[in-house]
């Protein structure tokens, strides 16, 4: 019995992708829309006393007007990782929205793949594809952004390298990244996990647990390694428990899925 | 090939198992005619067998597999035609390519003659066809997919006139040494003639389990006028020729058709 046969599960993927490309194409122009909306709100809705951008320029100076519009993309750029943080969580707790409805089941249920390469397949395309598919579409919008900014005669400020900037949102040092990294990753983990527990309302619910739950525990630990001092052991306790806890987290989701049956009307799946 | 072994089974929130320490066992070479009430467990019997739902207790195992591993290995020899089901929006042709690599013994002629019967194109898209086209398109892949398990639940319900007899003729030429097919229906005289074998399920008891031969060695099907009634029936029904009866049959009596509705009704009426 082979769990994991690396054309088999090629082929799976080719075929998952091939029957949901039509699906991601429609996330895409969506995320497309409403992020390129939202970029223009930003800087289109400052207000400069009641001036145009062209008086405003005229008043205040060219220099002025350039920080004040850094600043500017500098919300859109936070904007921008929020959408990025949310689409993440949500397409994680809908990695196996393609299990909705009894006849979806039964034939992916029935589909002679293992149930590992049929995890890893939903992981790749709900998780990595649509993290890529989000990354992708804040990149189109920013430029279509900076295109209109260009030709309505503003100044050019390109939101992606703030986006992607550890100072943008005070992340620290090495370590600290890596500990904002492992603590973003014990909350994916835990919609993946949500994702594959709760049969209905999986977002809502695994959202009231991460807060209920996730963010006393992550605050609690804050505290305990910031009271050491910088880079103190208890930082990399912390670390090594959220991955620890995010690879858990991955495991018992895997472990439910392959428990998962055709007919539940229950809204665990345990 | 499938061995089924006391399993007991209950569906999470409702009153009442479905099964209870329930046998069945299932030999290749083989179409197996499902038949019961609605709601008596056939469904959920087909789910069992192909591993789809997880019995509570009891052992579902299918050519060595323990169903509900779901393992590839088992998978690519079991197909399982719902009666609802889902087809992706492509091209027939694409879909078969694309599937077909997942069961080993599939077989692009046996996919030709199938939509020839059917009277389907190869090349359509599986968007622009009717439900009852595409339960066709299914049942073709299904069939070509040449498993040596074959389960069907319902898979002439949608299917018109003319496809109810290609479905037979389908269903028949594709039958191996190596196959086991069992057909789930209420419409049994649309398959009546493929069976080889009959099962009428009854909540947890099995009320018939026997060979369509078997059945016509021990009972005889005929109709019978007021004036032939003589107390030898077992169960009869009024019928435009007369009665429809059943019957003990007496050696030299000459082998009759069986007939499914009426049999149906006797073993569920007398139970």
């Amino acid at each position: 019995m082979s769990t994991f046969n690396f054309s088999r599960f090629c082929q799976a993927l080719k075929c998952q992708f091939m029957t949901s490309y039509k699906d991601w194409l429609m996330v895409f122009g969506i995320y497309i829309i409403v992020v390129t909306f939202m970029n223009i709100l930003f800087v289109r809705m400052a207000d400069y006393d009641g001036l145009t951008y062209s008086a405003a320029v005229a008043k205040y100076g060219e220099e002025y007007m350039q920080t004040n519009y850094f600043y500017l993309i500098k919300a859109n750029a936070v904007f921008d990782i929020i959408f990025l943080s949310f689409a993440m969580l949500f397409c994680s707790s809908f990695f196996l929205s393609h299990l909705k409805k009894p006849s979806w089941r039964s034939a992916y249920f029935m589909w002679p793949v293992s149930n590992l390469e049929k995890f890893i397949i939903s992981l790749l395309l709900y998780v990595v594809l649509s993290g890529v598919i989000t990354v992708i579409c804040l990149m189109i919008a920013d430029a279509l952004r900076v295109l209109m900014d260009v030709i309505t005669g503003r100044v050019v400020v390109w939101a992606i390298p703030i986006m992607f900037d550890p100072k943008t949102f005070n992340l620290g040092d090495g370590p600290h990244i890596l500990l904002s990294l492992s603590e973003m990753l014990l909350i994916q983990s835990a919609y993946i996990l949500g994702g594959a527990l709760f049969q209905r309302q999986k977002f809502i619910l695994t959202s009231f647990f991460v807060i209920a739950i996730g963010y006393p525990l992550i605050k609690g630990n804050h505290y305990f390694y910031t009271a050491e001092g910088a880079q103190s052991p208890g930082m990399w306790i912390c670390i090594v428990f959220y991955l620890i806890s995010a690879l858990a987290a991955y495991w018992e989701a895997y472990k439910r899925f392959c428990r998962m049956q055709v007919i539940n009307n229950k809204w665990l799946n345990v | 090939m499938i061995e089924v072994s006391n399993i007991s089974f209950k569906y999470a929130g409702r009153k009442g198992l479905v099964f209870e320490d329930f046998s069945l066992k299932l030999k290749e070479n083989n179409i197996y005619g499902l038949l019961g009430k609605n709601g008596t467990g056939k469904s959920t019997l087909l789910y069992l067998l192909s591993g789809l739902l997880r019995p509570t207790s009891g052992r579902v195992m299918n050519d060595g597999f323990d169903a509900f591993r779901r393992v590839p290995e088992m998978l690519s020899e079991v197909f399982l035609v719902t009666e609802e089901f889902e087809l992706p929006s492509m091209k027939l042709s694409t879909y078969a390519k694309l599937y077909k690599p997942f069961y080993p013994h599939f077989s692009d002629e046996i996919l030709q003659g199938c939509l020839t019967d059917f009277e389907l194109p190869a090349d359509v898209h599986l968007k622009e066809l009717s439900m009852g086209q595409k339960k066709k398109a299914f049942i073709a892949f299904a069939v070509a997919a040449n498993t040596n398990c074959l389960l069907m639940d319902e898979p002439t319900n949608g299917l018109d006139i003319p496809g109810k007899s290609q479905f037979r003729r389908v269903i028949a030429r594709s039958m191996t040494d190596e196959r086991m097919v069992m057909i789930s229906t209420h419409q049994v005289h649309d398959v009546e003639q493929l069976l080889d074998h009959i099962l009428i399920l009854d909540h947890n008891n099995m009320l018939l389990n026997a060979s369509v031969q078997e059945i016509q060695d021990q009972y005889t099907f005929e109709y019978r006028s007021a004036q032939e009634m003589d107390g030898t029936e077992l169960y009869s029904e009024p019928a435009l020729q007369g009665n429809a009866v059943i019957a003990e049959r007496k050696e030299g009596d000459a082998e009759t058709q069986v007939n499914l509705e009426l049999l149906f009704n006797f073993k569920t009426q007398s139970k």
